[in-house]
């Protein structure tokens, strides 16, 4: 409760209390009380007065309540306004968790907002319109932040790693669906294991991509290494596929294999 | 405490409390009976201060009923007032007809 709200409830509790006082003690006492002290005006005048206390109590409340609620909405127009979330946040992990803590204060000041809105619409009357755009603004928030956790956290590389791999054919021990849309800034790459018990067992997914040059060189443009989860592992890259010559390599290395000079790389192919 | 936000949050009792300012003020005019002919024919031979009590939780009732239900304030300030002015309506009608109420017996 804040002090200015007292210019309202103290002319009500009065107002309360002298209804009482007519109900309780009927015209005929208080006229017998007035008659007993014809001097005394102020009793005469208590209830004209709460009455006229109570109207400007309601005019200051509802001002200040009306300004604070423009300051709210303006508040919340500045908050609509940002977007956190870009592709290129997901190329570090340093980026991604700076994002996702501003997304959870966002989220927040959002909520913060609400019942604060909430609690001034006993005073101002319903604002269902700015109540049903905040709301909307904490669901795409946390839509927001749902996204960004759900694609894998990027881990420092192996260093068994660094030296190389030996790799086979295509595994198909995972699905993975090959971006076809070359043009984008960015692609999501989305792997899921047929066997989830094979989760376990894994100790990082490694996303390589190379560059054929035309004397048949392999050039290393990225190597990413991400720690793997179940269900969908998701990630977001720069799409290397628009160049020519490009090719990427998703896949994953054993627990077992990893301490191997040249660990074994379980792989499927997109160009 | 919850229930008592509610109650005392509510439309209806802001409504109310604008009816009770009007009934309030209504006081001050000593012509004034508000709905006490109608209340001494419907309850006869009983005390005045009966008459006073009863006239003083049904006007203000009344009133906050009207208002509540043909303007449907929706704020605080609209609720107070509309309370305050539909009260303040029927207070104005009653006495008018009251008024000719006493023509007619005299």
């Amino acid at each position: 409760m804040k002090n200015i709200d007292l210019t309202y409830i103290i002319p009500v509790v009065l107002i309360i209390i002298s209804f009482l006082w007519f109900v309780i003690f009927g015209k005929k006492n208080i006229e017998k009380t007035k008659a007993e002290n014809p001097k005394n005006n102020l009793l005469k005048n208590i209830p004209f007065l709460t009455v006229i206390a109570l109207i400007l109590g309601v005019y200051n409340i509802s001002y200040y309540y009306e300004n604070q609620l423009t300051i709210e909405k303006n508040k919340f127009l500045e908050l609509e306004k940002q977007n956190y979330l870009k592709d290129s946040i997901f190329l570090n992990n340093k980026t991604k968790n700076q994002t996702v803590d501003s997304l959870i204060l966002l989220d927040k000041e959002l909520k913060r907002l609400l019942t604060e809105i909430k609690k001034q619409e006993k005073i101002t009357g319903e604002n269902s319109n700015i109540k049903e755009k905040i709301n909307e603004k904490i669901f795409k928030t946390s839509e927001e932040i749902g996204i960004i956790n759900s694609y894998n956290e990027i881990i420092e590389q192996p260093k068994s790693l660094s030296k190389g791999f030996t790799t086979s054919g295509n595994t198909s021990n995972f699905t993975l669906f090959c971006p076809t849309d070359k043009t984008p800034e960015y692609i999501d790459l989305k792997l899921k294991f047929q066997d989830e018990k094979l989760v376990d067992k894994i100790a990082c997914i490694l996303i390589n991509v190379t560059e054929i040059k035309e004397n048949g060189e392999l050039w290393n443009v990225f190597s990413q290494t991400y720690k793997v989860q179940k269900g969908v592992n998701a990630f977001k890259l720069k799409n290397y596929l628009k160049t020519k010559n490009i090719s990427i390599d998703v896949g994953y290395v054993l627990k077992v294999n990893i301490e191997n000079k040249y660990p074994e790389f379980e792989k499927i192919t997109c160009k | 405490m919850e229930i008592l936000i509610i109650v005392f949050g509510s439309v209806f009792f802001k409504t109310w409390i604008g009816a009770v300012c009007a009934h309030i003020l209504s006081l001050y005019s000593e012509e004034f009976k508000g709905t006490i002919p109608f209340l001494s024919k419907m309850f006869p031979n009983r005390s005045e201060t009966f008459y006073f009590r009863m006239d003083f939780l049904v006007l203000p009732l009344i009133g906050a009923l009207l208002a509540f239900v043909l303007l449907d304030p929706i704020s605080l300030k609209s609720s107070i007032f509309a309370g305050l002015s539909w009260s303040g309506t029927l207070i104005a009608l009653l006495k008018r007809s009251n008024n000719q109420i006493n023509e007619a017996k005299e």
